[in-house]
């Protein structure tokens, strides 16, 4: 599916891509309830460019949209990308615990709500706050995958689901061993693939692909089944160190960053991890209104 | 000087009834092909190999031929799932490590699981950068090794894990 010009406000509005897009749209309008389909056309009408302004803002999760689409821009890669989410995913294997690998991305609210529900010594900027954290570790809940919330893996007896493009460094004669052990589901990434995804190994790196066990990761049924596990650990981290069920509460985004990092959390550096995680907060904050 | 020879006897004797066990030392053996089911019995480190069942006796270090009877090698435990202990690998978005969280601390990796194994508090974990031992009870993680593996074991005194050709041992400190 390509676009070949701009659509939306102030774009080129060709009716083949304003058809295309409409349709695109439509079929990822379960995510923009309660609004309706659009009427499938190739005009570019004020609706459109409502449903696309809507999709920015909820989805794409830009705060300010323009309401237009540009070839491979950001609002066109979310777009394809969340109407691949809606298509059936393959099985990779016979095992009875597989199950389809689904986009789900949970609202701040949603979140937020899960938070008080399954954690009761959190007030409501506590579980802003640890919502914030979630949000900053998942880029707004984008990479969140049958509501595993941590990225957890999984065995072959749990209820699991593959994720694609796994990588790890080694050395070149190593990355070779695994590419020839992995039957088929590994190999060495080239340059290319390096540079265009962004993966930084001062040797090799090794990709593998479903159903290699190296992708097979926990699937949950629900928001709070997925949260269990994640707040199980959270909990654990508030009995150790008594500073971060307090920090949480007042919402002081920074000593929450520093105690995850106290406990081995996260790698990346903490500053950056505060940032995300404070910019993360606002939004929240912004998005729910001012706690009662 | 017919008082002395018992003096010096004794002296001897003393010192031989205090002469500690040597403390046993890290060492390794070759294997051929993939080493996998590796696991500590009674003494030994029992695996398999190319050549099919194989003991390395703890003590001496010698590796010999077992009756084990050798299955196809079974999925290495890359989750660290089904243990004794409530273990979580987590796998960051865009990150090329995975993390170990055990009762309220991480250990960070370098690399993915690729086997997993547990006595008691104690985990061992390897990669393919490094074998590392993660002592729950005490919230410390040690590496073993700076290079990977894809098999481990540990037991009540000992851990292995399997590095190139060669499968390597190291004694674990008393608690």
């Amino acid at each position: 599916m390509t676009l070949e010009k701009s659509v939306g406000f102030g774009g080129a509005n060709q009716s083949v891509d304003v058809l295309a897009l409409k349709k695109l749209i439509n079929q990822c309008i379960g995510f923009l309830k309660p609004r309706g389909p659009v009427v499938e056309n190739g005009f570019c009408d004020t609706e459109t460019i409502d449903a696309i302004k809507d999709f920015q803002l909820r989805i794409v999760k830009i705060s300010v949209p323009d309401g237009r689409v540009d070839p491979g821009g950001k609002t066109w890669t979310v777009l394809i990308e969340t109407v691949a989410s809606t298509l059936p995913a393959p099985l990779f294997t016979s095992n009875p615990n597989e199950v389809s690998t689904r986009r789900t991305t949970p609202s701040s609210q949603e979140v937020v709500s899960m938070l008080l529900l399954s954690w009761t010594a959190l007030g409501a900027n506590g579980a802003r706050t640890l919502a914030a954290q979630f949000m900053a570790e998942t880029a707004s809940g984008r990479f969140c995958f049958n509501w595993n919330l941590g990225n957890v893996k999984s065995g072959p007896d749990d209820t699991h689901m593959y994720l694609h493009n796994v990588w790890e460094c080694d050395t070149d004669a190593g990355a070779l061993a695994q590419v020839a052990k992995s039957g088929g589901l590994a190999h060495v990434a080239t340059a290319e693939e390096i540079k265009q995804r962004g993966w930084n190994c001062t040797n090799a790196v090794v990709v593998f692909q479903p159903p290699h066990a190296q992708c097979r990761f926990r699937a949950y049924a629900s928001l709070a089944d997925g949260a269990q596990k994640w707040l199980g650990h959270h909990k654990s981290i508030a009995l150790k160190n008594p500073g971060f069920l307090p920090s949480l509460n007042t919402g002081d985004t920074a000593a929450v960053a520093h105690a995850l990092k106290l406990a081995g959390y996260y790698t990346a550096p903490e500053a950056d991890y505060a940032k995300g995680m404070a910019a993360q907060k606002k939004k929240i904050d912004a998005e729910l209104g001012p706690i009662r | 000087m017919r008082k002395l020879v018992p003096a010096i006897v004794l002296l001897a004797a003393a010192s031989c009834s205090e002469q500690k066990p040597a403390a046993p030392k890290e060492f390794s053996v070759a294997v051929q092909g993939e080493a996998y089911g590796l696991r500590f019995e009674n003494g030994l480190l029992n695996f398999c190999d190319g050549r099919g069942g194989r003991k390395v006796d703890l003590k001496t270090a010698q590796d010999s031929p077992s009756e084990r009877v050798c299955p196809k090698p079974s999925e290495a435990n890359t989750a660290c799932s089904g243990l004794p202990l409530d273990v979580t690998v987590r796998s960051p978005a865009a990150e090329a490590n995975d993390i170990v969280d055990i009762g309220g601390t991480s250990f960070p990796l370098k690399g993915r699981v690729h086997d997993c194994a547990a006595d008691g508090k104690k985990l061992i974990v390897v990669t393919a950068s490094q074998a590392v031992l993660i002592d729950a009870a005490k919230d410390v993680s040690q590496e073993l090794s700076p290079q990977g593996g894809d098999r481990a074991a540990v037991g009540a005194r000992w851990a292995a894990w399997t590095e190139g050709a060669r499968v390597r041992l190291a004694p674990l400190h008393p608690d």
